[in-house]
């Protein structure tokens, strides 16, 4: 089951393992970047498409994933991560902090300085003082903000929680001086700052509509809500009021209540210039076919490894050989080609986009004599029957039958078990079920290899029920090696160990992994200055419009 | 005559206390238990005996039954098992999607059928006849989602005129309402076309053999006035009734075009609901859609009552 | 003139029964057919199988994920796991054919059955069943089929059949309940009940042969709504289940790919289309030659 917890909450972690400068190897090239968009140059307008309604447009509130695109777009606090794809966007900048903070008294007093020019935008347009922090942080608890267990460790937090105290002595604001005291030192508590919870409200407005602010929002950040009529629209215009890099477009408008199928025909029209969701697979195919379209989809590795666990305590996975005799039986380019080719081939349990992750290409050739030999060796020389549980959302029905069919071939006959999506994962993480063999999707929670190998095959991590260790898989070696790794704080050394941990848990077998899928994003012809942001998924201060607009003719294809 | 309405109207509830207990009876008189089914699959013995106790499911199977009937003849539809929210508002909320697919469809299979079935009626045998006949045969023996997928394929997707999918509220302005529901529309249309250009021609051929339209023609009447005064407004009584028992059927959704065009109306509902086993909104949509069907069926009766003199005299 | 000459005559008529009697007939034989004149199975996928066209090799299936299209080796193109649409078709064709005539059987059976008795016996028996045939025909076809494939076993051919069977029989019944109230007034019917005959040797002697004509008809008519019933529940994904190939499975399966393999979805629709086509042409000439008179009121 792919896991996609909140982004934000599972991104901080990440970035505390990855900000550190950790060895990136570099990626297997997918798709080749298409020709850049030019210059960026200011104006214009671009409309974007999403099927929900963002869920607040409120900074203490907001919490939705696609929401954090826009929500991120207006409100702006102390600091910001670096403008860059990839990895290098994991990195902290001074925005409407002037500089990154003073760190005291061993890690656990945090001294800022605002930006004398910072400013609220319309209808205040007043400068925002450490008094407009130190407001919206003691909001959040206030309003019962999802934000609130980041912030629980600020002195005197406890006490507002426990309902004892409305203010925060751990918050100090003197003029444009801000002063924040937390109980013990926290290597991640500059991540946790830099969350938009954070961002200024200014308590004059906040205090006037305290239920409504979605629809007083006062910008802090590149853009301003002009318009926002729920289930139709949202109109954001450059804010003039914000310190920081000014915004290429001048109106961004996000269009509410579009379905996907919809979305991709706009988009391919040119009456809108991107959306919020993932292409589907037909569409990718055909877009991808295109030699103008190729370059306008944004294909980025949201590090998940697709993959089915044999349970090892039952016959006959409980044999090493039938585990690698199922490796060398599944054409894994085969399973690809359900996802129009949009990921790569798992010759490996972890991403190869995680930071030290290395491709091992192990069993990606399919070898039938040998998988045969293995099983007859194992003494099941006419396989055996066995189920294969799923879930029905596409594509893991057509995925899971051509996995039928593959260990047909070898003499193995897999009947498959397929069922509603909800309940799947508390199925077969209850080890009760005695599930036997399956499909599985995990997504990173953070970028560490860890969040792979400690939760899926560590044999520490078994327990009875909400079980990852879906395979069972208990060997001493691994569960020592991945608990040694994870304390290792030199990079290249933890990622040689994550990469000898993988070795072993291939040569092992207990999980058959199968792809490693992309995610993917479509924009218009016209668009430039996109990219998926480590955090932020889209920056849209940084979308423009190129400056040559291609051919008509090549346009309204 | 009061009697024979008040009657009507006894049978009518006990159809829809019969409807309402053929519901309980498919969810409940299966092997297995209903729990699991609502729980789902792979849910846990625990999880199971949790969704009976919340859901009442642990009474015996009559008072369940009983109890159901009475909150819903105090337009108390329960809440949903999946949302948790009111089924009769949820109906009502999908209901103004469906209404607006119907709407249209009547229109489009209305202007496209009766006059269709006219033109054929008046030279039967003619090529006009058999075209009509054959478009008409390949209208009513399609399959609507086909068509319905065909035609997106087609008119949103190749040529881009329509929308692909999706539904657009009236308020949200009437021009991109209708635009989004004209491909439903056409789709749902038709099938329906088809029947009533059928039924339209042989009403008319049915009457035209009857001995007051001789005479008419016997006394040296112009054909037009024929056809328009006394064979025409003959055949309009069956097609009324058919319409209003179509209109009737359809409020009740229309589960494939909605599945296909993605309209958020009460087909889509009742689906969602049966595939989800969310009895309460099950029940509320199948009661619904009789409801509709029941009172067409009624004023339809009372129609026939009120013109036909026959029935009078056999009722009385 | 004979009823089977009056039908003869029906060109239309004789057109749909020549086209379903080709079906039956390339059904029956389908593993023949597609043993030997198709290269593929209707279950054997060709992900990374290459065939020859015009001389260069491709794939079944693009690393893009898009089948081949209608081509000299597949002659209706693949589906998205590459096995032979013709193929499915022609199997989807045993299992659609085979499911609609057993539930229209099975539906037959109990409209009769109970049309019978409501008609026949009339009072209260015929007020019960009647208020139970209307409940039932109050509830919309397609919403009383998919309740009960949600409830009963998935999977299975034989629960589509039960399935067809359940829901059409009311109106059959309501067919059969008419033509009894009518027959058992005629003439025939009051002679033998003078002669002494008791209910069942009137109803199997008497009744029974002549409902067969109207039985044929509406039976036939039925069969028509059956096999666009029952790809709209397997389109639903509620009928007759994968791997099994049935038309309306293939066209929920290449659904989400119909704009860039459109040959998944047409080709089985239109296998749909010609079938209920000739079943309702059947029917209607069934209808003219059975009844006589009728033949100018129906049909083409």
């Amino acid at each position: 089951m792919t896991l996609r917890p909140h982004l934000l909450l599972s991104l901080f972690v990440a970035l505390l393992l990855s900000a550190g400068g950790c060895v990136h190897e570099p990626r297997p090239v997918a798709y080749v970047p298409g020709p850049d968009g030019g210059t960026p140059r200011r104006g214009g307008h671009a409309v974007f498409v999403r099927e929900e309604d963002p869920d607040y447009l409120d900074p203490g509130l907001s919490y939705g994933t696609y929401s954090a695109a826009v929500t991120e777009a207006i409100f702006h606090t102390l600091l910001d991560y670096a403008h860059e794809p990839g990895p290098a966007g994991a990195t902290l900048e001074p925005d409407l902090a002037q500089s990154l903070p003073e760190i005291r008294e061993n890690g656990t007093l945090y001294c800022f300085r605002l930006r004398p020019d910072a400013r609220f935008g319309a209808p205040l347009h007043r400068h925002i003082t450490a008094a407009d922090f130190k407001y919206s942080i003691e909001r959040l608890f206030e309003v019962e903000s999802p934000g609130v267990p980041f912030y629980r460790h600020i002195v005197g937090a406890d006490r507002v929680i426990a309902g004892s105290a409305k203010t925060l002595p751990g918050v100090i604001a003197r003029g444009d001086s801000l002063y924040i005291r937390i109980t013990a030192p926290d290597p991640t508590f500059l991540h946790i700052l830099s969350m938009s919870f954070t961002a200024p409200v200014p308590r004059e407005v906040a205090e006037k509509y305290p239920r409504t602010l979605s629809q007083h929002t006062v910008a802090t950040g590149p853009f301003q809500v002009a318009e926002f009529t729920p289930r139709r629209r949202v109109i954001l215009v450059r804010n003039p009021d914000y310190c920081g890099k000014p915004a290429w477009l001048d109106t961004f408008e996000l269009r509410l209540g579009v379905t996907q199928a919809n979305a991709v025909a706009m988009i391919r029209r040119g009456q809108v210039d991107g959306g919020f969701f993932e292409v589907p697979p037909a569409e990718f195919a055909r877009l991808r076919a295109d030699s103008s379209w190729a370059y306008q989809i944004d294909v980025s590795d949201g590090l998940e490894t697709d993959y089915l666990f044999l349970n090892v305590r039952q016959k006959p996975f409980d044999d090493v050989r039938v585990r690698q005799a199922m490796e060398w039986a599944i054409d894994r380019r085969a399973l690809l080609k359900v996802y129009s080719g949009k990921g790569i081939v798992a010759g490996e349990f972890c991403p190869v986009g995680m930071p030290g992750a290395r491709p091992l290409g192990r069993y990606v050739t399919p070898d039938l004599a040998r998988a045969k030999a293995l099983l007859a060796e194992a003494g099941y020389p006419n396989g055996f029957r066995t189920k294969l549980y799923g879930y029905a959302t596409e594509p893991v029905p057509r995925l899971l039958t051509i996995v039928q069919q593959q260990l047909a071939d070898v003499g193995i006959q897999a009947e498959l078990d397929i069922g509603e999506a909800i309940g799947y994962t508390s199925m077969a993480s209850d080890t009760s079920r005695h599930v036997p063999f399956g499909f599985y999707a995990w997504t990173a929670d953070y970028v560490d290899p860890s969040n792979f190998f400690d939760t899926l095959v560590n044999g520490h991590r078994i327990t009875a029920i909400n079980n990852q260790n879906l395979s069972l898989f208990d060997d001493p070696w691994v569960n020592h090696h991945i608990e040694h790794a994870m304390t290792v704080a030199d990079d290249s050394t933890r990622a040689k160990l994550w990469r000898e941990i993988d070795e072993r848990v291939m040569d092992d077998a207990p999980v058959l992994p199968l792809l490693h899928t992309f995610e993917s994003r479509l924009y218009s012809l016209r668009l430039a200055g996109w990219y998926r942001h480590i955090t932020r998924i889209l920056k849209i201060e940084d979308l423009y419009l190129k400056s040559a607009p291609r051919p008509a003719a090549v346009a309204a294809r | 005559m009061t009697s024979y309405v008040a009657r009507r109207l006894a049978w009518c509830v006990v159809v829809l206390v019969m409807v309402c207990a053929i519901t309980f009876v498919i969810f409940f008189a299966v092997p297995g238990n209903p729990a699991q089914l609502i729980a789902g699959k792979y849910a846990t013995p625990e999880t199971i005996a949790l969704v009976e106790k919340r859901l009442g499911l642990d009474q015996p199977l009559p008072i369940q039954f009983g109890r159901f009937l009475v909150h819903a003849a105090y337009g108390d539809w329960g809440f949903s098992y999946v949302s948790q929210q009111p089924v009769l508002a949820t109906i009502l909320t999908a209901f103004p999607k469906t209404l607006s697919l119907t709407f249209g469809a009547v229109v489009i299979w209305l202007l496209l059928g009766i006059p269709a079935g006219i033109l054929s009626a008046l030279k039967p045998g003619s090529i006009w006849d058999r075209s009509t006949m054959v478009f008409t045969l390949v209208g009513i023996s399609a399959p609507a989602y086909w068509i319905g997928l065909v035609f997106l394929r087609v008119f949103a997707d190749r040529m881009g005129w329509f929308p692909l999918g999706d539904y657009t509220e009236m308020g949200q302005g009437l021009l991109a309402w209708a635009h989004h529901l004209v491909l439903p529309w056409i789709t749902l249309a038709l099938l329906y076309a088809g029947w009533y250009a059928r039924m339209t021609r042989a009403q008319m051929l049915d009457i035209a053999r009857l001995d007051y339209v001789r005479t008419a023609y016997a006394k040296g009447l112009d054909k037009r006035v024929v056809v328009g005064r006394h064979i025409f407004r003959n055949a309009l009584l069956p097609l009324v009734t058919m319409l209003g028992m179509d209109v009737a059927y359809l409020f009740g959704g229309a589960v494939l075009t909605e599945s296909v065009f993605g309209i958020p109306g009460i087909g889509g509902l009742a689906w969602r609901a049966i595939r989800m086993r969310d009895l309460p909104m099950v029940m509320g949509t199948v009661l619904f859609a009789a409801l509709f069907i029941v009172v067409a069926n009624l004023i339809v009766d009372l129609l026939y009552f009120a013109l036909d003199p026959r029935i009078q005299r056999e009722t009385s | 003139m004979t009823a089977a000459r009056r039908f003869a005559r029906d060109r239309w008529a004789l057109a749909g029964f020549v086209f379903l009697a080709l079906l039956v007939v390339v059904a029956v034989a389908a593993p023949l057919v597609v043993g030997r004149v198709l290269h593929a199975s209707p279950y054997r996928l060709g992900m990374m199988d290459k065939v020859k066209e015009g001389g260069r090799l491709v794939d079944v299936v693009s690393d893009g994920g898009i089948p081949i299209g209608p081509s000299a080796s597949y002659p209706l193109g693949a589906d998205l796991i590459g096995r032979d649409v013709l193929s499915r078709l022609i199997y989807g064709a045993r299992v659609s054919l085979l499911v609609s005539t057993m539930g229209t059987l099975l539906a037959v059976l109990l409209g009769l059955l109970v049309g019978l008795l409501a008609g026949f016996y009339r009072g209260t028996v015929d007020t019960i069943l009647s208020r139970f045939v209307d409940a039932m025909m109050a509830i919309p076809i397609l919403l009383l089929a998919i309740a009960l494939a949600s409830v009963l076993p998935q999977g299975n051919v034989w629960t589509v059949v039960l399935i067809l069977g359940l829901v059409n029989w009311t109106y059959l019944a309501r067919i059969v309940r008419g033509e009894v109230l009518s027959l058992r007034e005629k003439e025939f019917v009051e002679a033998a009940r003078a002669l002494g005959a008791n209910d069942s040797v009137i109803l199997a002697r008497h009744l029974v042969p002549n409902l067969v004509g109207p039985l044929l008809v509406f039976g036939t008519l039925s069969m028509a709504g059956n096999i666009l019933l029952e790809s709209a529940l397997s389109f639903l994904g509620v009928g007759i289940q994968a791997p099994t190939p049935s038309w309306g499975n293939m066209i929920q399966e290449g659904m989400a790919f119909y704009s860039v393999a459109w040959w998944v979805v047409l080709f089985p629709g239109i296998a749909i289309l010609l079938t209920v086509v000739s079943l309702n042409l059947v029917g209607d000439g069934l209808r003219d030659a059975l009844v006589p008179g009728s033949q100018e009121r129906i049909g083409l």
